[in-house]
């Protein structure tokens, strides 16, 4: 059923290093995973896991020091030149932060045009699916001539998407998409996610601290702790048995408004002092 | 470290407080708009909202640290039977650090990087008292004790660089505390940290509650952290108070229609693909055009002709228990996810 | 990382203030003011020798030395009877000439370097950046001595020695600015949708940049004005005879006691045009600052 030739992304033993004083320090630890069509793949870890660099390691803005990140069968680890940007192509991504990915100053047809003129679609094409794109993120045409210092969060981060989407790629890649967002526009955009992804049988990988935000977005999540994947499984399965210590902890600290009102808290962890010497 | 015997009078009460900000085109916004609540010795205040909400201009007023242009142009902060605007700057210093402490949500953007953890102590307790060096030692090892910090030597002679964030902002508390504060206000403090660190900060001030019984206002945009600590919450809205409570009655029966609308949209653990999250349209408010009426009208579900032409004040549905809304939610409607 | 979520919130108030106009330069009067002192100087450049063609070179025996406002001469005569005015406006012609090619020189290549450096890192960023600390180190009048005490004196070597002296600046300034940018969230979203890396430097490095290459600029001209009348004042500008700034200050010094008027009115000139150019950049630096913190 699903032979090398239909998954989309194939990553193994991914490993993104940086240095460090007196060596290197592998932040991404050998990862193995695979996403088909139409599939979304979720990783949920505590901060300095790992999950952004993984993100950005398999778009490219990384180097991965070993192991082999394969596009429908394609090896496109570290890819340069022609082979990355038909890579990009296919596969794009949303950042974090709405405030900081968007060129200040640039109206929004310049922005969401630009993978377009890019990837040499002909100027005459270019306007309708600009607007075919924000369309399609519940954005009105009159937004092309405004620029982000007009825009709220959540506007930002549509034109964000939009972007992501205007060349139609297969896969999105998506770190944190609500994180920086309003409390009360989160669902919006989610659920717009949601809709894109069915409607145009996209596959996702989502990276989230938010394990419910990966409940509602994918069917198959990662633990990621360290730089490795320590536990999988849906986040039903995980949630309710969880296997790795860690992922025990991290359930545990979830705040949830449910587990308040039960009276339930969890024992809390003990305090303990680490004290890590780092820059 | 002194523990306030109960009072019956209140010991923070704000009432009707009002900050302005100037803006360019020359007129003025409300970042709070007649806010008011009353604050028990020993409690704890959740402080709910999102951008535009006023919780952070807030509690700078009532501690007077709002940033200039900013301005209270209306009430009073009553604490101790005191009212805190009519202190001058010098009699507020004396406030500051000693009777209400702060902590803020960037640990480190308030420690000089380049002192040591005692020197910061010892500013601290010096700043208010005159006690021998070690004296003061004694005191931030016991607040650092306090604080499940069990050998504070290990981290008294560091400096913040050298130390995680969570255990900074730990220290943070303990600094706070060191001076025996009845009044402790934190502004989002975990919501820059890892998840598991965010519940040793709040298993922290758990501790604090209980083994001290210092008072918190604890602000937040996350509803989940905020209903682990409070007793009582209080929802803002565009600078106006819209919803107040216990915390129990208030998440189980919302019946202003943002806390509503705010509880149902964070995704839950039912929540499957395939589903449809519960989504409040539209955007936080621009306080620079908010018009007449409710502030929550242009994104409410439930929003009728005057909800757009007068605004509501916040009124009493129980003594308790407040919601500044025409046309709150009966209390059979509101259903728990 | 998880930090980012205060922006949205933490900054609630500036969600509410922000301007939700683009940024506009706003006009202060010290930018009026430098504007209107620079234009004087820039029109008098321009149009004198346009104007009056020989004035700065015809010699006039009969009326030597004489003070300023008496007859034409606005700015009195020098010893060979030449019009001072017009003298100064040829001088000003030909530093602001100098000045504006060297300058250009300078931002080139300084932009050309702290761009690649910063842009590109490691190896080359190392050997670039210890040309520009070795261009640093040496004095400026001691290489411009040496150098052009070597050389041809002209034109060109004048340009290029001066053009020394300020593109280290430059380099250093663009190369920090690099050096952020580059990881800014954007310009890796640009790179992450398949921008090149011309593209990503030319669309947007190079249009945040501007603003402070224009500041620098305009400081620079002022700068090189003045090393340019030095180098003059010392003999190892201009060639002999060519009205400059410096040269007619050079020939005035030796009539300071009675006719004070030359040098005087050359270095009032200069002091204009100088005082002129760093109000605009000091101004234009302000101004920017203030549009894009918005």
């Amino acid at each position: 059923m699903s032979s090398t030739e239909t998954r989309l992304l194939d990553v193994r033993g991914l490993r993104v290093v940086y240095p460090q004083a007196g060596g290197e320090v592998a932040v991404v630890d050998g990862v193995d995973f695979t996403l088909l069509p139409n599939r979304a793949f979720g990783i949920v870890g505590g901060s300095g896991a790992g999950k952004s660099v993984l993100l950005r390691t398999l778009i490219g803005l990384k180097r991965a020091a070993s192991g082999a990140i394969l596009f429908n069968g394609v090896d496109v680890t570290n890819a340069k030149g022609r082979r990355l940007k038909a890579y990009r192509r296919e596969v794009q991504i949303v950042l974090q932060n709405p405030y900081t990915s968007l060129p200040p100053g640039r109206s929004v047809q310049d922005i969401v045009g630009e993978p377009l003129s890019i990837h040499g679609i002909e100027r005459v094409q270019r306007a309708a699916r600009v607007i075919a794109a924000l369309d399609g993120v519940g954005l009105a045409r009159d937004f092309v001539d405004r620029v982000p210092e007009q825009l709220s969060g959540g506007q930002r981060q549509r034109v964000a998407i939009a972007r992501a989407l205007v060349l139609q790629p297969k896969v999105l890649l998506l770190d944190e998409p609500v994180s920086a967002l309003d409390v009360s526009i989160r669902a919006q955009v989610l659920n717009l996610l949601v809709d894109l992804r069915r409607d145009r049988g996209l596959s996702f990988v989502v990276v989230s601290h938010d394990l419910n935000v990966l409940r509602f977005l994918t069917e198959e999540v990662a633990v990621m702790y360290g730089g490795k994947f320590v536990e999988r499984g849906s986040v039903a399965e995980i949630s309710d048995n969880p296997r790795h210590s860690y992922t025990r902890r991290f359930l545990a600290a979830i705040p949830s408004v449910e587990r308040s009102l039960a009276g339930r808290r969890p024992s809390p962890s003990r305090l303990k002092s680490e004290i890590i010497t780092h820059v | 470290m002194n523990a306030q015997p109960p009072v019956a009078e209140p010991l923070l009460k704000v009432t009707d407080l009002t900050v302005e900000f100037p803006i360019r085109s020359r007129a003025t916004v409300r970042a709070v708009d007649r806010v008011s609540f009353e604050l028990a010795a020993g409690t704890t205040l959740g402080v709910v909202g999102e951008s535009g909400s006023g919780k952070s201009v807030l509690i700078r007023s009532i501690m007077r640290i709002l940033d200039y242009p900013g301005r209270i142009s209306a009430g009073s902060v009553v604490f101790r039977g005191e009212d805190l605007l009519a202190k001058s700057e010098r009699e507020m210093r004396a406030i500051r650090g000693r009777e209400i402490a702060m902590i803020f949500q960037n640990p480190a953007g308030s420690l000089s990087p380049v002192a040591t953890i005692t020197s910061q102590f010892l500013e601290a307790i010096r700043a208010h008292e005159h006690v021998s060096r070690s004296t003061a030692l004694a005191r931030a090892r016991a607040a650092l004790n306090a604080v499940g910090i069990e050998a504070p030597d290990s981290v008294l002679n560091k400096r913040p660089f050298e130390i995680s964030s969570g255990l900074i902002q730990r220290i943070m508390i303990g600094l706070a505390l060191v001076t025996g504060p009845a009044l402790l206000l934190a502004d989002e403090p975990t919501t820059s940290l890892d998840l598991i660190v965010q519940e040793q900060i709040m298993t922290t001030l758990r501790r604090v509650q209980s083994e001290f019984g210092t008072a918190i206002i604890f602000i937040s945009h996350d509803m989940g952290v905020v209903s682990e600590i409070s007793e009582r919450i209080m929802v803002m809205y565009g600078g106006r108070t819209v919803e107040q409570g216990n915390l129990q009655e208030v998440l189980r029966t919302r019946r202003h229609p943002y806390t509503d609308g705010l509880i149902r949209s964070v995704p839950s653990s039912v929540v499957r693909p395939g589903m449809r999250l519960y989504a409040i349209p539209g955007q936080p408010p621009d306080l620079a055009r908010l018009g007449k009426g409710c502030s929550f009208a242009s994104r409410c579900g439930r929003v009728h002709e005057i909800c757009r032409k007068e605004d509501p004040a916040l009124s009493s549905i129980t003594p308790e228990r407040a919601a500044a809304c025409h046309f709150p939610i009966e209390e059979k409607e509101s259903v728990l996810n | 990382m998880a930090s980012d979520l205060t922006t949205a919130d933490a900054d609630e108030l500036a969600g509410a203030l922000r301007e939700r106009r683009p940024r506009k330069i706003r006009l202060r009067p010290s930018l009026v003011i430098g504007a209107c002192l620079v234009l004087a100087s820039l029109l008098l450049a321009v149009l004198g020798p346009m104007i009056a063609p020989d004035a700065a070179s015809r010699v006039n025996f009969s009326a030597i030395l004489r003070p300023p406002l008496i007859g034409w001469h606005v700015a009195g005569t020098d010893q060979l009877g030449r019009d001072v005015l017009m003298r100064i406006a040829t001088g000003l012609r030909v530093s602001f000439a100098i000045s504006l090619s060297s300058v250009t020189l300078a931002l080139v290549v300084g932009l050309s370097v702290g761009l690649i450096s910063g842009y590109f890192g490691g190896i080359i960023d190392l050997v670039l950046m210890r040309l520009t600390d070795i261009q640093m180190a040496l004095p400026f009048i001691v290489l411009a001595v040496a150098i052009l005490s070597v050389t041809q004196p002209g034109y060109f070597s004048l340009t290029v020695v001066l053009s020394l002296a300020a593109w280290p600046t430059y380099a250093r300034v663009v190369r920090g600015i690099v050096q952020v940018d580059r990881n800014a969230d954007y310009v890796q979203a640009a790179l992450a949708i398949g921008a090149s890396h011309t593209r990503v430097i030319v669309r947007y490095l190079l249009r945040d940049l501007f603003g402070s290459m224009l500041v620098l600029s305009i400081l620079d001209v002022a700068a090189v004005i003045i090393y340019e009348a030095t180098l003059t004042f010392i003999g190892m500008g201009v060639p002999p005879g060519t009205p400059s700034l410096g040269s007619i200050m050079a020939e005035g010094k030796n009539y300071i006691a009675t006719a004070w008027w030359i040098t005087a009115m050359a270095g009032l000139a200069m002091l204009i045009t100088i005082a002129g150019l760093n109000l605009v950049a000091i101004a234009l630096r302000s101004s920017l600052k203030e549009a894009n913190t918005r």
